[in-house]
């Protein structure tokens, strides 16, 4: 029965928590609670309720190109990030070589390096040794570099609580590899996979960093923000930020539920 | 007793799985992408570092001039050194704070603790940009905390010091990545021997000295962890300065980034490297340290 000896919560430690979680959440309430206040200013004080700000939202051009940009750009990242880091996954979770944590460093290394510092050496490649113009494709590269990490993780993390004895049992049975893999270990890692699939939509739509330098002329949702952001706060980029929030929040929630088991 | 457990753990993977993906093939996507758009990318960028450059072209000539750039400008050097100050005060906030935090979620009922947890994590998946600015709304000349300060008859005018100062940058960086040294945190309690606790307590000592002698260096990878998850991205932040800091709060990279839009490649690419082997090298000191396979798994 030490089980069951749980320590008392103290009271400060309560408010403290309380207090971490309030702070956390803030400027996110805030920023819901603006994008619906009639105010222009995009802050204090309330002077009403208002759906205008999503309104004008909808009509503005320039953010629904950057938003079909980032489309297209998540859209093509996600096959190829996922992909990547699936096999990945299985190469690190299920064989043992020499070199193991090292290549496990090189594969997360990109977490580490700031975005657009990569971006800016993707630029300065294009511009001074290849010629090559930036355009979408130059973003999704970077986009992909960024990505992979994260899926690798996903995938990963799946794979761990994978119990191999049903492949053994399959093969045991008569099944030959590649029917075991198809049959028995892709069913079951596949919420791993859809959760991966999900985590770099998500981080693709909201990664600045890689974008900034890489994007040439074009814009993303992100870089439309940022281009937002730069002339203060806007009640329009308010109701933007309580779509996209609920949005990543409803996404993340589907692959949180896959990854659970 | 060995060989049962060796064809339990051993012999399926040999049997199924593992041969129809060998390592090397699993590695290769990744290791391309990796290499052409990220390693290839970085080395051209380091020689281009050492070249003399000519209408975006890059001729073959030797050059040490855009590493001199900064020891001649001596502001550069001050910049690294408030950044890298700037990232170890988070870091401490963080780890401070995030202490108390972690252990109040370790002693939450256990059918609510994953929730909680996650209710952590949450802000990181949304958009990082909005929540930067959402700030502004809290710290600024309108924001909320102005607006209370005038209702309360506190202050007549807005306080302007909220804003645009390294203060608030290292505010609203600890407001970005306190889910991080948190997660790390709770993962180093959640495996800490209690037991060592109680037998620190029963031979005697005080709950200064338990802390300082036992808890502490128990909670080392946790604390190197978050090093990496808050020290290392704090390094290289850009867009909390940019918004939050204004031109009194700008960071190292900032000032790279103005680098290379000016289109100065030599000097930009110089900067980049310096810093991109100083972020590199500080992770390989740490992550033996954090034992990071602990919260990744590998």
């Amino acid at each position: 029965m030490v089980s069951k000896n749980e320590p008392r919560m103290p009271i400060a430690l309560g408010l403290h928590g309380a207090a971490i979680y309030l702070f956390l959440y803030l400027p996110i309430v805030l920023l819901v609670f603006f994008s619906f206040n009639k105010n222009p200013s995009g802050t204090f004080p309330v002077t009403g309720l208002t759906l205008d700000w999503y309104r004008q939202l909808g009509d503005d051009y320039f953010m629904l190109t950057s938003f079909k940009t980032s489309l297209i750009v998540a859209l093509t990242t996600v096959p190829i990030a996922t992909f990547a880091g699936t096999l990945c996954a299985f190469g690190l979770v299920r064989t043992e070589f020499r070199f193991k944590t090292l290549a496990s460093s090189f594969v997360l290394m990109p977490m580490v390096v700031p975005g657009i510092l990569l971006g800016a050496a993707i630029l300065v490649v294009l511009r001074t040794v290849l010629g090559v113009p930036l355009s979408i494709w130059t973003t999704v590269m970077g986009h992909v570099v960024v990505t992979t990490p994260y899926a690798v993780l996903a995938v990963a993390t799946r794979l761990y609580g994978y119990d191999r004895v049903l492949d053994s049992a399959a093969a045991d049975l008569g099944a030959n590899p590649l029917r075991v893999f198809w049959h028995i270990t892709l069913p079951l890692i596949t919420p791993g996979i859809i959760a991966a699939a999900l985590i770099v939509f998500t981080i693709s739509l909201d990664t600045f960093g890689v974008t900034f330098f890489t994007i040439g002329s074009g814009s993303t949702l992100p870089m439309y923000i940022w281009a937002q952001v730069e002339m203060g706060i806007r009640p329009t980029v308010n109701a933007l930020g309580t779509l996209f929030i609920v949005g990543s929040i409803a996404i993340l929630l589907i692959a949180h539920l896959l990854l659970r088991k | 007793m060995a060989t049962i457990a060796d064809r339990v753990n051993v012999a399926p993977e040999r049997r199924a799985g593992i041969r129809l993906v060998p390592p090397l093939l699993a590695f290769l996507p990744i290791t391309l992408i990796d290499f052409f758009f990220f390693v290839l990318p970085m080395l051209v960028m380091s020689i281009v570092s050492v070249l003399v450059i000519r209408e975006f072209h890059i001729t073959f000539q030797l050059t040490a001039e855009n590493y001199l750039f900064f020891l001649k400008n001596p502001l550069y050097l001050k910049v690294l050194g408030k950044s890298l100050l700037m990232a170890l005060a988070t870091t401490v906030i963080c780890i401070v704070l995030s202490f108390p935090f972690a252990l109040f979620l370790t002693r939450l009922p256990r059918s609510i603790q994953k929730t909680m947890l996650v209710l952590v994590i949450l802000p990181f998946w949304t958009s990082y940009l909005l929540r930067v600015y959402a700030w502004m709304t809290i710290l600024g000349e309108r924001g909320l905390i102005n607006r209370g300060l005038m209702n309360l008859g506190i202050v007549e005018s807005p306080i302007r010091l909220l804003l645009y100062n390294d203060y608030s940058v290292v505010l609203v960086a600890v407001y970005l990545y306190i889910p991080f040294s948190t997660l790390a945190l709770y993962t180093n309690l959640e495996r800490l021997d209690r037991s060592l606790i109680r037998a620190a307590m029963d031979l005697g000592a005080r709950p200064i000295q338990v802390f300082l002698h036992v808890v502490l260096p128990l909670m080392l990878p946790g604390i190197f962890a978050s090093f990496i998850f808050v020290f290392i991205p704090m390094l290289g932040e850009y867009v909390t300065p940019a918004i939050i800091g204004g031109a009194h709060g700008l960071m190292i990279v900032n000032v790279i980034v103005s680098q290379i839009q000016a289109l100065r490649f030599g000097i930009g690419s110089a900067m980049v490297v310096v810093l991109v082997a100083l972020i590199l090298a500080l992770v390989m000191v740490l992550r033996k340290s954090a034992r990071l396979e602990k919260i990744y798994g590998f």
